[in-house]
């Protein structure tokens, strides 16, 4: 199966190009990125037989079936737009866009092209996600009454447009990602909410299915120009409430903390996504305590994604762990935590922007 | 005073938590004398003297607090009672320890530390986890500034609360020890005498801790909770702002189920490092920017929640041989903060603290 990759920087380079690459179902047939030595240096380092300047000219080339958009946030929709307008399945980096219009619309045009679309949540590809997703459709958590979540990560220097900072942290192939693409608001959207509450928020839509029916968030950007921490709570459709905390102010060598932990009527389950933890304990006083999951692709499977949009597409798998659907709840998450932030109320999905 | 090594000491209420911990940390204290016990039930009264062998009894506190046996009284009856009989023991020239949450009303609580203030008597609240060495730790962090400054805190409170606010205590008999009296039915359930469920008795404590380490006070309050078919509220999720624009999240429920695992925990993360501090394990760890890393952990025999430390506490301090642990004004702040949440729950908007 022929795969496109839109954007070369390090996240593509790093995980995409390789992960294409290794897989015997997929053929690498293209990559495009508007920055002619970064696009040179992808296409020698990874082999792909094709280059091109534009999406655009990638797309109408019809050399893939399946394409990754993997570009600084604001410039998702479109090409994961085009891409499914050209009938062309899509896997698309979180955040899945910038503005809930825009996520809702990639949904309607992927249902209507009878398109796979798969969002960027590389957490939700590991087999404890898996356990998770089953542990709310099988019900064994009664009804969810609360949601508690924590995502404190090392990203600061990034939103400060310092993108060398972490070089120990990343081991960054051909590319750093570019000064502007974390820190500039109008590129990224926004800075923890968009980048990382992303990530934890993709995982909480996922599982429960829910959409939020209002958010209040309180952001602090200290000097940034983009939000550094955010503490915000929230009611999904269904009842549940919520919390979720988040800083990018950890340092290197400081542990990440990445938890998420679920209460409900009959039992409680707590997701460590960080290090790889899953705990489902029951109030029949049952539980079940999985092994924790190796550093690595196990814990973080990177090649999830690109993985999945292939075995859809050839009918070898029918599930999608990482649905538009969810990632555009996630989006339209934020783009009401943002507004809360802003307006220092809390607002309700009804009141939202009108689709344009 | 004419017993100043061993202060006199009332105590007011002879429900479950005092004839638990107070009383018995009194009668084995060198330090103190147990001078006298009040209950407006004489049953009870009558019973938990003979028990204790305690011979001074009153049906009526005010009574005993003119009665010149003591120099002061720990104050343990539901909550709607607390502020009238502190006033009172405050008025009649007595210190005063006062239980958690120290009254529902923030106009109240405050009236009672100008009280204390103007009178030169001490009054102290009774967060236990407050003497614990992780505690200590974590005020000193804060007093030092080590932590540089503070960004975002993330809270949760999940405990065995949940049979309580059904008004049937006795569900919990095998985890807490009611051979002598367990706790009236009403004592929680009533929302007129609780105050509230999970944030008036459970939330407490863990922002009574927050708002003492940090010595912040809240600002900003957004609230969601939901009772389910109780009259107090189960399950929480509230985002906050602290003076000097720290943010943070508080998500709590009473759903824990005796034999499972109790979640309780601060994290703090600051502009020089973070700290996780895990009150139910009585563990502290610091991580700083400079790479500096230190871990409290619990002693042999240390317990994590030292149920007799408060009742020796008070009477050092009289005595002026200890410091006061858990003071007035943290305290006073946590009510202001709790009474917002409950008025931002009700009113669907964040509620602004007049930072005191």
């Amino acid at each position: 199966m022929r795969v496109g990759v839109v954007g070369a920087g390090w996240w593509s380079t790093l995980s995409h190009l390789p992960a294409l690459v290794a897989n015997e179902r997929a053929e690498l047939s293209a990559v495009a990125d508007r920055d002619p030595a970064r696009l040179a240096r992808a296409v020698a380092a990874h082999g792909a037989p094709r280059a091109f300047a534009d999406h655009r000219e990638l797309l109408a080339a019809g050399v893939v079936d399946a394409l990754v958009v993997a570009v600084p946030h604001a410039a998702h929709f479109e090409v994961a737009r085009d891409a499914l307008a050209a009938g062309v399945h899509v896997v698309v980096e979180k955040p899945m866009t910038i503005r809930a219009a825009d996520a809702w619309e990639l949904v309607r045009l992927a249902r209507e092209r009878r398109l796979h679309l798969v969002v960027g949540y590389t957490y939700q590809f590991s087999s404890h996600a898996r356990r998770a997703k089953q542990a709310f459709e099988s019900g064994e958590l009664g009804e969810l009454l609360l949601v508690s979540g924590l995502f404190s990560s090392i990203v600061e220097a990034f939103y400060r447009g310092d993108t060398s900072a972490y070089d120990e942290l990343f081991d960054f192939q051909l590319e750093g990602p570019q000064r502007d693409t974390y820190s500039d608001p109008a590129i990224s959207g926004g800075g923890q909410g968009t980048t990382q509450v992303t990530h934890a928020m993709g995982m909480v839509h996922w599982l429960t299915g829910a959409r939020a029916d209002e958010v209040f968030a309180h952001m602090a950007q200290r000097d940034l120009a983009v939000d550094l921490a955010d503490a915000i709570s929230y009611r999904l459709d269904g009842g549940a409430i919520g919390t979720m905390a988040s800083t990018g102010s950890l340092r290197l060598r400081q542990p990440e903390q990445q938890e998420l932990r679920y209460y409900g009527s009959e039992g409680f389950m707590l997701q460590d996504i960080r290090n790889g933890t899953l705990e489902i304990h029951r109030n029949d006083g049952t539980s079940e305590v999985l092994p924790q999951l190796p550093k690595g692709p196990e814990r973080y499977p990177a090649a999830g994604p690109t993985a999945t949009i292939v075995d859809l597409v050839l009918g070898l798998r029918d599930d999608n762990p990482a649905p538009a659907e969810a990632g555009a709840a996630t989006v339209e998450f934020l783009e009401l935590a943002y507004r809360s932030a802003a307006e220092h109320r809390p607002i309700t999905r009804g009141a939202a922007p009108p689709a344009r | 005073m004419s017993t100043q090594g061993r202060p006199r000491i009332g105590v007011v209420g002879t429900g479950w938590w005092s004839i638990e911990h107070h009383v018995p940390s009194l009668l084995g204290y060198e330090g103190a004398e147990l001078a006298a016990l009040a209950d407006t039930n004489p049953e009870k009264l009558a019973r938990v003297a003979s028990h204790f062998g305690v011979e001074r009894t009153f049906a009526d506190a005010e009574e005993l607090f003119v009665s010149g046996l003591v120099d002061g009284v720990m104050i343990a009856v539901p909550h709607a009672h607390h502020y009238p009989l502190a006033r009172a023991a405050l008025d009649a020239g007595l210190h005063v320890f006062l239980e958690k949450p120290m009254t529902l009303a923030s106009a109240d609580a405050w009236d009672l530390v100008e009280r204390a203030e103007r009178a030169g008597l001490q009054l102290t609240v009774g967060y236990t986890f407050q003497y614990t060495r992780a505690a200590q730790r974590l005020k000193r962090l804060f007093d030092e500034g080590t932590l540089g400054e503070l960004l975002a805190v993330s809270g949760i409170f999940a405990s065995i609360v949940e049979a309580y606010y059904r008004g049937r205590p006795d569900d919990y008999a095998s985890v807490f020890d009611f051979s002598l009296a367990g706790p009236d039915p009403q004592t929680y359930s009533d929302p007129k005498l609780a105050g509230g469920g999970q944030a008036a008795t459970q939330i407490t404590h863990a922002m009574g801790l927050v708002l003492y380490v940090t010595g912040l006070a809240p600002t900003k309050v957004m609230a969601f909770m939901r009772n389910g078919e109780l009259e107090v509220d189960l399950v929480d999720a509230i985002a906050y702002e602290l003076s000097g624009g720290a943010v943070g999240t508080m998500a709590a429920a009473g759903t824990i189920r005796p034999g499972q695992d109790l979640h309780e925990e601060a994290r703090y993360f600051g502009s020089e490092g973070n700290a996780v501090h895990r009150l139910a394990e009585g563990t502290l760890e610091i991580a700083l920017d400079d790479g500096t890393t230190e871990r409290v952990a619990l002693e042999e025999g240390e317990s994590v929640y030292p149920a007799e430390a408060p009742a020796r506490g008070f009477a050092d301090l009289i005595a002026g041989r200890g410091p006061n642990l858990a003071p007035a004004v943290p305290a006073a702040r946590t009510v202001a903060f709790v009474e917002a949440a409950y008025r931002s729950a009700a009113s669907g908007q964040p509620v602004a603290v007049e930072p005191r």
